[in-house]
């Protein structure tokens, strides 16, 4: 262990040399001033553990000496060596935190033992000292390595160096890997406009030296500590710096404060480091999940489309099998009908229910028919407004008997998709007779066509697509209700009056098209339909 | 029995035929055969020589555009308007109208109500008389 020193401040040789001797002997490092200035020269090159000093001395006052020493050695011990005692200077040693207050002329030996407990005091303190500021700094590093947002990360690290400091202003800046220049991220105490318009290029300034050289530059009241971080990942290049000034008590920094706020520098570019990559990992997962709900909802489209198709295989040899018999049916009540009991009022009316049902079951056949329909398209360019334009037409007699408002919202230009336009009619009119079955009394079908860019990834390459929305203000889809609407034969609707095939048809007509279908549905408020197509070239 | 036209009806569901000659002819405006093959049909066509033919698409053996192009080849009866009869084709492919052209041929949904048959076979008729 290092010698303890001390420092002898007397104007009297022989008192001088007496101490110098005895402290020699009991193995202390001494050293002595015949006055205040030439003690305040020499505390400055070493830091004494103890000073013993005079107070009647000329040029300096030995409590001047004191607090000066005091300021930059805070741990510094004080036995104070007087030949006048005043209450006063008494009173004043002890504000001040001497440990003893000894008259001359005094004895040596007493003087030794009194020494001799002064500095054990000062080892206990000390050590109890570095055991907090350990305790403190290891909290701060636990504090700075459990936030990962950027943000508050940084305000955390400045405020750690602040208090580990006690300075009042400072900032951390970092390095912006393209321009190289230096940012502030956070700043305490600095005026904003400073703050805002502070971008260090790394080619100037004494920042640069202490970024690029990763030592500390030090002016006497400012600290400027580059953030280089201790792992392996960084080789040792400098993230940024963090620039400290401004003591609460105008004292300079001391060396331990020194070391502690930089090898909180390299804790704090540690954490930066590990933001900068939970960050991305976070991003990177967002992306997963992302990709794997793209996936799931692939794959539901697939099996949807799946089912579709089958449907669409049945419907060709089903339609044969039930239309001929529903043909012979209609044929023969047209015969009784006509003949057996022509102009029979009760009859006419059997006849009309018997023709009803015939009607239904042909209509069922017949939207069977449009999936199988829908995977042999005819496709050509067809001008998206004008289609439903015309599949509006099939319905507007329908919406005015029903006081249901027809708007539109059209780009100016055409929007072209590839469609086979007889079956793609088919799905828009699909869906507005569904509006308008969920509007009875009244309400509003809102057309709108949007151009909304590259929002669709198509084996790598980015298409266009036109999102076409069919909005109503209608009774709504409960949420139960919301996950069926697309298979086939799903309806609400009373017997004879919804075949449950018109979202399945328009779902794999979609699909046909490359495209999608998708729901958005409020109880009671309405409900959306949201098509998307690939824009034609 | 004068003024009637002539209507052959090709199809193999034997009900079928039976219901629709009952029904086209209790209109007194036709005279209705019926065939329930292709085979027997073409045969029928060559001996009567009607004014025009109701041919269903789908029966087993000879199907109905197999029927009628053998009948296309046959100089004496190449000209007698054809209507197709399916039960696959729908009314509203068809944009609403009971009858379709397809490759230049008309097409019929069944089931058909037989006033709307009437209107159509008259309609044929009235192009035919017309060219
Ligand atoms: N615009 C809408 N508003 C409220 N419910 C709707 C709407 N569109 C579809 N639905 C619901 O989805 C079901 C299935 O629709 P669809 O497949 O077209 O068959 P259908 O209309 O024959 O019932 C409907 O019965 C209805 O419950
Ligand atoms: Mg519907």
């Amino acid at each position: 262990m290092d010698k303890q020193k001390i420092l002898v401040v007397d104007d009297e040789a022989i008192i001088r040399q007496l101490l110098t001797r005895s402290l020699l002997k009991e193995g202390y490092e001494v050293e002595t001033a015949e006055d205040g200035n030439i003690a305040l020269e020499k505390a400055k090159k070493t830091s004494f553990n103890l000073l013993i000093t005079d107070l009647k001395m000329p040029k300096k006052d030995g409590m001047e000496v004191l607090k000066e020493v005091k300021r930059t050695n805070p741990y510094v011990e004080l036995i104070i060596l007087t030949g006048y005692p005043t209450i006063e200077t008494a009173v004043e040693a002890v504000r001040i935190g001497a440990f003893d207050f000894i008259c001359k002329p005094f004895d040596v030996q007493a003087m030794l033992t009194t020494i001799k407990q002064c500095l054990e005091k000062q080892k206990y303190q000390i050590k109890h000292i570095e055991l907090s500021e350990l305790m403190t700094f290891a909290e701060i590093t636990r504090l700075i390595t459990s936030v990962f947002e950027l943000e508050p990360l940084f305000n955390r690290i400045l405020d750690s160096a602040l208090s580990i400091t006690k300075a009042k202003r400072g900032s951390l800046m970092l390095i912006d890997p393209k321009t190289r220049a230096l940012n502030v991220k956070a700043a305490r105490g600095l005026d904003k406009n400073i703050i805002r318009n502070t971008e260090i290029n790394l080619n100037e300034d004494i920042s640069d030296k202490a970024v690029q050289g990763k030592e500390q530059a030090l002016t006497s009241s400012t600290l400027n500590i580059p953030l280089v971080s201790i792992s392996s990942r960084s080789k040792g290049n400098a993230l940024g710096m963090l620039n400290i000034s401004d003591k609460v008590s105008e004292e300079s920094f001391t060396e331990r404060e020194k070391t502690l706020v930089f090898v909180l520098a390299g804790q704090a570019a540690v954490a930066i480091e590990n933001a900068g990559l939970y960050l991305q990992l976070q991003e990177n997962i967002d992306g997963l999940r992302k990709v794997i709900a793209q996936l799931n909802d692939t794959q539901n489209q697939l099996i949807q489309t799946e089912k579709l198709a089958a449907v669409g295989h049945l419907a060709f040899g089903i339609a044969h099998e039930i239309r001929n018999p529903l043909g012979i049916i209609l044929g023969g009540v047209e015969l009784l009908n006509n003949t057996l009991c022509k102009n029979d009022n009760a009859s006419d009316e059997v006849v009309g229910k018997i023709k009803n049902s015939i009607d239904r079951a042909n209509n069922i056949i017949v939207d069977l028919l449009k999936f199988s329909r829908a995977s042999k398209l005819e496709l050509k360019l067809v001008d998206l407004g004008k289609l439903l334009d015309e599949a509006a037409a099939l319905v507007a007699s329908r919406a005015r008997l029903s006081n249901v408002e027809i708007e539109k919202n059209f780009p100016k230009e055409n929007v072209r998709v590839n469609a086979d336009e007889t079956v793609l009619r088919q799905v828009f009119f699909n869906l507005y007779t569904n509006a308008l079955d969920a509007m009875p009394k009244e309400g509003r079908l809102k057309l709108s066509i949007s151009l909304n860019g590259k929002n669709k990834e198509n084996n790598g390459k980015k298409e266009n697509f036109v999102t076409v929305e069919v909005a109503d203000t209608g009774k709504g889809i409960r949420e139960e209700e919301l996950s069926n609407i697309f298979n086939p034969f799903f309806t609400t609707k009373e017997p004879g009056k919804g075949t449950g095939l018109g979202l399945s048809i328009a779902h794999l007509i979609l699909e046909r098209h490359n495209g999608r279908i998708d729901v958005k549905s409020k109880v009671n408020e309405g409900t959306t339909f949201v098509v998307k197509l690939p824009q034609a070239a | 029995m004068i003024g009637r036209k002539k209507i052959l009806v090709i199809d193999d569901e034997e009900d079928f035929c039976f219901f629709l000659k009952k029904n086209l002819e209790n209109t007194g405006e036709f005279i209705v055969f019926t065939a329930g093959t292709g085979e027997d049909g073409i045969r029928l066509c060559r001996l009567e020589k009607p004014d025009l033919i109701l041919l269903d698409v789908m029966m087993p053996k000879m199907s109905g555009p197999d029927v009628a192009e053998i009948l296309r080849e046959d100089t004496g009866i190449n000209n007698i308007p054809l209507i197709f009869l399916t039960a696959v084709v729908t009314k509203e492919e068809i944009g609403g109208a009971p009858i379709r052209e397809i490759g230049g041929q008309n097409y019929i949904a069944k089931p058909i109500e037989i006033e709307n048959l009437v209107k159509t076979i008259n309609k044929v008729l009235q192009e035919k008389a017309a060219l």
